[in-house]
């Protein structure tokens, strides 16, 4: 359990230093590809799909965000106000990259799966 | 659901929902949607004070993940967006401080909410006007638009006399396509967006963006980029202030991201397939719906 925390704390800490960097980064060949212009109707049809995966996904997850976090955050905001800010900075940039991954990941799985 | 930190029930369903439409408007449009997420929060049984602050940080995130989907599509001028986080911070200073003053008269409702509705109004009514003039000069042309740097104005006097003003230093912004401009003007511009964010509330992207078009000629495209971008540093100071007061629900802000962090990707990827001119047509009813829910709430009595 130790292990699973300490490398997903480490991911999450790789991925938040390297955002800013592909944020400002120009663009690339490879991701240049990702918003090639589509037929309005097939992109509407895909994010149909997307939405469909994304929204079990989501549920899921916050279920457990407030399961599991709820009462840790809420102690935090009574007693450390310093700490809580830090977690509210963090989560939020963390969730923003995690989820920007996952809906690109679903796109390309559910697109690449349409060909 | 309960929701420990702001001491609210909430579906945690429809804040997602919420965080969706805003979302989709978000990517979009460029604007932090607070306009919307604030009165729809303030409904839902949420204390004003973690209204504010709730929103604001939902707003990084957001903003972070539309952001992200608009630099891949080329859409953000870094330079600008660097200089313009100077004038809307100093701007959003000084918009709080502008509050505070009012405070100690006790006019500080009608006075914000009456300024509110002129503004929202006025940019409305421009917004609509200017972007329909636009769009008929470009059908009369039969020049395509869709582009982020083939935009149509309308009303370009006020963009030129910016792009004109000498004062040094000047610089080029080629993201933008504009050869040379005053730093001044910029700083100027992004003040009048930040005094708007700290004395109306929320990010101000419906101040920002639109200035950035007519008074700065930045293009549609690469002013809803841009104006993302510089929200992320914007909103993220104020989220911290607002942190350190104890007016965020950061478990409410989560939530309402999971829906919003889709949204801002899909309305990011759907301005690919509009020109600026209908962009704007589709933004004009923004502000005014912001000037119903405001005068709404000074007759009610609801400050929302």
């Amino acid at each position: 359990m130790q292990f699973i925390l300490t490398n997903s704390l480490l991911y999450l800490l790789s991925q938040l230093s390297a955002f800013p960097t592909q944020l400002i980064a120009v663009p690339t060949l490879s991701r240049q590809i990702l918003p090639m212009k589509e037929p309005i109707q097939k992109v509407l049809r895909y994010v149909a799909f997307e939405l469909a995966a994304y929204a079990v996904l989501a549920i899921a997850y916050f279920y457990l965000v407030l399961r599991f976090l709820g009462t840790w955050l809420a102690g935090l905001f009574h007693e450390q106000r310093i700490y809580y800010v830090l977690a509210c900075v963090l989560l939020m940039v963390g969730q923003s990259i995690g989820l920007e991954r996952l809906i690109t990941a679903l796109s390309y799985v559910i697109r690449s799966g349409k060909k | 659901m309960f929701f420990p930190i702001s001491g609210v029930h909430i579906n945690p369903l429809l804040l997602g929902i919420l965080g969706l439409v805003i979302g989709i408007l978000g990517g979009f449009f460029g604007v932090g949607g607070s306009f919307i997420s604030g009165p729809s929060l303030f409904s839902l049984g949420m204390p004003y004070n973690f209204v504010v602050g709730t929103d604001l940080i939902h707003i990084v995130g957001k903003s972070i993940v539309a952001a992200r989907q608009h630099r891949i599509l080329g859409h953000i001028d870094l330079k600008l967006a660097a200089v313009m986080v100077i004038g809307t911070l100093v701007g959003s200073e000084t918009g709080v401080d502008a509050i505070e003053a009012l405070k100690r008269t006790g006019a500080v409702n009608l006075v914000v909410g009456l300024t509110a509705i002129i503004i929202f109004t006025v940019i409305s009514i421009f917004g609509a006007w200017e972007s329909w003039q636009a769009l008929r000069a470009s059908r009369a042309t039969n020049r395509d638009t869709a582009g982020p740097k083939k935009d149509v104005l309308a009303f370009d006097r006020l963009a030129k006399a910016f792009q004109g003003f000498p004062l040094a230093p000047r610089i080029s912004l080629k993201q933008s396509g504009i050869t040379k401009i005053s730093i001044w003007s910029i700083v100027l511009v992004s003040f009048v967006g930040g005094f708007f964010s700290g004395f109306l509330g929320g990010g101000a992207g419906y101040i920002r963006m639109p200035a950035m078009v007519y008074l700065l000629g930045i293009p549609t495209h690469i002013a809803v980029g841009t104006d993302l971008f510089e929200i992320i540093i914007s909103a993220g100071y104020g989220s911290v202030r607002h942190a350190m007061n104890g007016n965020v629900d950061i478990l409410v802000a989560l939530v309402m991201h999971t829906g919003a962090a889709v949204g801002a990707q899909l309305g990011a990827r759907l301005t690919q397939y509009f020109s600026g001119p209908w962009i704007r047509l589709a933004f004009a009813p923004l502000p005014l719906l912001g000037a119903i829910l405001v005068a709404s709430a000074l007759i009610t009595g609801h400050h929302s």
